[in-house]
């Protein structure tokens, strides 16, 4: 009896430990592990604990030496059993049976009952129970980056419907094999995942004109958030690229950053520490300089610009391991936060979705207004792309707002008066009537590589010269590198916010300054 | 005055350290620790600094159980003959010589080797026979020594100089080595009071050599379950250090482990231990007691060992809480 209760509660314990483990992977994984496991679990630990203690009968020499312990007995009653056994009549056999059978009157009263010897694994027991419950009360994590909203117990499939955009999570349980949608992760994962859920409810037919406009709303908002955060953290990489475009040591690293690899530049940093040794006392005081620079400049951006302002102070200083130490957690911070930057594809192909939804709701009005948002996305750029409208050959007018990749050849080629032909022109080579096109205009940088706010107009429509609709001729807009930028409209007058600077990736970096310089001079009065 | 139940035997031992208690004031582990020896027959190597009372622990012993006691100063200029002794060459009165076999000191019931390790290790040598199998040879011709036979030999740890470590094979003869710890104020004042007084404690004997031997004879009549045997030799084996279920402490400051003897001392001392305490059964709890002074002097440790400050008896210590009571499978 004491055997089969304490294993019993000893596969209570098991079971429970096992239904925690569950739960803990549960609030990780809520699509793999639902919530019913943790009491299958116990469950099943308590009935198997139970068994085990009944198949598993003690022998009689375990009995004897389980009698001695409880009852402090000094392994008399097993040495009894094997005297007994063996039929011993020696003196000291006679004296050890009648000493035991003695001893064992005295005690017997003093055998605790089988609860009160279970009392320790209980309060484990018990203990797991509790730690169980509170496990269960953390809401299962959202892969989108939150946690669900719904408490523990909760199934994924009783939950509510209902999309929490504001807070990048949702309640609800997505129906398996909807999501084609959705990438394994990334900041757009919740708009994705509302927008799988306004499609599921739009086939359901539960779904009113008005909710689909809230959730469409919703979801444009919260899109637009995570593109102006990725732009900001980007301008914050950029401006870092830049203060490490300073030092040839550092370029590479400064390129990486430039193309959007953060992981290789995170990683070159790094290395850059590790060898601070073989800059020269110029190079590393260079290149304090332009960190602490960058780090003036990044307000935007505490937690960067605390790192380099740190790497700044460490460079000026002489000590080595400071110095490669501040390095390393600049590389680490550059690490994180390109993670969190959202690629200019995941916002395009999130900006996608949301259109088509948008148009297959009817709501054509809708994902017009709803492309304008961003400059990020690089919708614009594959929409005319998948269009192929082009607006003639030789034009070199990409009047979609181009994504961070598209951005530069935009830029250098959007000017009217480029003598220079396209250098891509599958990717720029016209002007599209498809939403893309509206978005707002590529990014523009100044001669410091500063973003500008531009004045742009989009284009009327598909083939058209924007400039012919409203007025018949091109606005002529200055870009930084003081050309003009014919792709502009007349109407509507749409500012743009430059994401990236648009002439770093089409200069090699030890000719950027040159070039710099060159316009730099132009714009301050130059006559080129 | 033939004691042959256990309860004489426990009566015996009861009185044979209130005897003892007279003149030594504390060390109730070293006295219980010899008594239960002599009880097995075993010898003692008793360690401890000057002064603290071995030599007169041994006399008393001597006194209390009625026992030809006989001393020997071990010295780097002691031969073994002056420990077994010789044959010399003697006069029968009628004109005729001949070698005659005088006996040695060690020819007598108690013998008190005193500061043993003084001697060279051909001296030390000369015990080897005698401790083991009773008997001394010399010149080809045996010659068997007094029942009982106990050597009660001591050894000063802290001096160094001068003085020649007992050979393993020797060690491993003693049936315990013992600690005779320094006495605490109170111990300290007792000794203080006792010896600086005019009163003289007069000891009482309460067995003699015979009764030794039967209550030798009963104690090992003491059973023992085949699973505490078998704990005492897992003991044993957990000293050894190429054992794949011995300690890391053991592998690691070990280099070997103790004899077959330090099993047999277990064991036997277990059984005296237990019917010390009233019982008529060993238990774990009596092996896990006199698992220390059957060991410490069995174990030989590494370089490692002597670098690192590590003693036998952390090891034995380890040993001893490491090994389960139930055995594996």
């Amino acid at each position: 009896m004491e055997r089969v209760i304490a294993a019993a509660v000893a596969g209570l314990c098991w079971g429970l430990a096992a239904g925690i483990g569950f739960a803990l992977a549960r609030i990780v994984e809520p699509a793999v592990f639902v919530s019913g496991w943790p009491i299958v679990t116990v469950a099943a630990g308590l009935v198997v604990g139970f068994f085990w203690g009944l198949i598993r009968l003690p022998t009689l020499q375990q009995t004897a030496r389980l009698a001695d312990r409880r009852l402090s007995l000094h392994d008399r009653v097993g040495t009894a059993l094997e005297l007994v056994r063996a039929k011993s009549a020696a003196t000291f056999a006679q004296l050890q049976l009648a000493d035991t059978a003695r001893m064992l009157g005295e005690r017997r009263a003093g055998w605790p009952s089988p609860l009160s010897l279970a009392r320790r694994r209980a309060l484990v027991a018990a203990a797991l129970l509790v730690a169980l419950a509170l496990v269960g009360l953390v809401p299962p994590r959202v892969p989108g980056g939150g946690t669900a909203g719904g408490s523990a117990g909760v199934a994924p499939d009783t939950a509510v419907d209902e999309p929490d955009l504001a807070a990048g999570t949702t309640t609800g349980a997505v129906p398996p094999g909807s999501a084609t949608t959705r990438p394994s992760g990334g900041r757009t994962q919740a708009v994705l995942q509302v927008i799988d859920q306004l499609r599921q409810r739009r086939l359901a037919g539960n779904l009113d004109e008005a909710e689909s406009q809230r959730l469409l709303s919703d979801a444009k908002a919260q899109l637009d958030r995570h593109t102006a955060d990725s732009r900001a953290q980007r301008a914050g990489m950029d401006r870092l690229a830049q203060a490490l475009d300073q030092v040839s040591a550092s370029a590479p690293a400064a390129e990486s950053l430039q193309q959007g690899d953060y992981a290789q530049g995170a990683q070159q940093i790094a290395d850059l520490g590790r060898n601070l040794d073989q800059l020269s006392a110029d190079a590393k005081s260079q290149l304090s300089q332009a960190l602490r620079r960058a780090s003036s400049d990044s307000a935007a951006n505490p937690a960067l610009g605390d790192r380099e302002r740190r790497a700044a102070d460490a460079l000026a200083g002489r000590d080595y391991q400071t110095a490669q130490a501040a390095m390393r957690d600049l590389a680490d911070e550059v690490a994180r936060e390109g993670n969190q930057i959202a690629s200019p594809a995941e916002l395009g192909k999130a900006r996608d979705e949301l259109n088509r939804a948008a148009a297959e709701l009817g709501q054509a009005g809708s994902a017009a207004s709803l492309n304008g948002g961003s400059d990020d996305s690089g919708a614009g750029q594959s929409a005319a792309a998948r269009s192929g409208a082009g607006n003639g050959p030789g034009n070199g007018i990409g009047t979609g707002p181009g994504g961070r990749g598209g951005n530069p050849s935009t830029s250098l080629q959007a000017g009217g008066s480029s003598p220079r032909p396209s250098e891509q022109p599958s990717r720029n080579g016209g002007s599209s009537s498809g939403p893309d096109t509206v978005g707002k205009p590529s990014a523009r940088l100044d001669a410091a590589g500063q973003p500008v706010e531009v004045p742009v107009r989009p284009g009327a429509g598909r083939g058209e010269r924007p400039g012919a609709v409203a007025t018949g001729e091109p606005d002529q807009v200055t870009d930084d590198l003081g050309g003009a930028d014919d792709q502009t409209a007349s109407a509507p007058l749409y500012t743009g916010q430059a994401g990236a600077p648009s002439e770093r990736t089409l200069v090699l970096g030890d000719r950027r300054r040159v070039v710099r310089d060159y316009f730099g001079q132009a714009a301050g009065g130059g006559t080129r | 005055m033939v004691t042959e139940t256990p309860d004489q035997l426990t009566r015996t031992a009861r009185a044979l350290e209130q005897e003892v208690g007279k003149v030594i004031v504390g060390q109730q582990a070293a006295v219980r620790g010899v008594i239960i020896a002599l009880l097995a027959g075993g010898h003692v190597l008793l360690e401890g600094l000057p002064g603290l009372g071995k030599t007169m622990l041994v006399r008393t012993l001597a006194q209390a159980l009625r026992l030809r006691y006989s001393r020997i100063q071990f010295t780097p200029d002691l031969m073994p003959s002056d420990v077994t002794g010789t044959n010399i060459i003697a006069d029968d009165g009628a004109g005729h010589r001949g070698f005659v076999f005088q006996t040695g000191p060690i020819f007598a019931n108690l013998i008190l080797a005193d500061e043993i390790n003084r001697a060279t290790p051909k001296t030390q040598s000369a015990l080897l026979e005698a401790m083991q199998e009773h008997t001394v040879t010399v010149a080809n011709i045996g010659h068997a020594l007094p029942s009982p036979f106990f050597v009660l030999a001591t050894q000063n740890p802290i001096e160094m100089e001068g003085t020649y470590p007992l050979p393993e094979a020797e060690l491993d003869r003693f049936f315990f080595k013992l600690i005779v710890r320094y006495p605490n104020r109170q111990e300290l004042h007792e000794i203080l009071r006792r010896t600086t007084g005019d009163s003289q404690e007069i000891v009482q004997p309460v067995a003699d050599g015979a009764a030794l031997s039967h209550l030798q004879a009963l104690a090992r009549e003491v059973p023992i379950a085949s699973y505490l045997t078998d704990f005492a030799v897992r003991i044993v084996l957990a000293t050894h250090p190429d054992q794949t279920d011995a300690p890391d402490m053991t592998k690691r400051f070990v280099r070997y482990g103790a004899s077959p003897r330090a099993g047999q001392a277990i064991v036997l001392a277990a059984k005296i231990h237990a019917l010390l305490n009233g019982r008529f059964n060993v238990s774990h709890e009596d092996i896990r007691l006199v698992g220390p002074p059957a060991l410490r002097h069995r174990l030989i440790l590494s370089f490692e060992a002597d670098a690192s400050g590590v003693t036998a008896d952390q090891i034995i210590r380890d040993v001893l809480a490491r090994v389960p009571e139930e055995a594996k499978g």
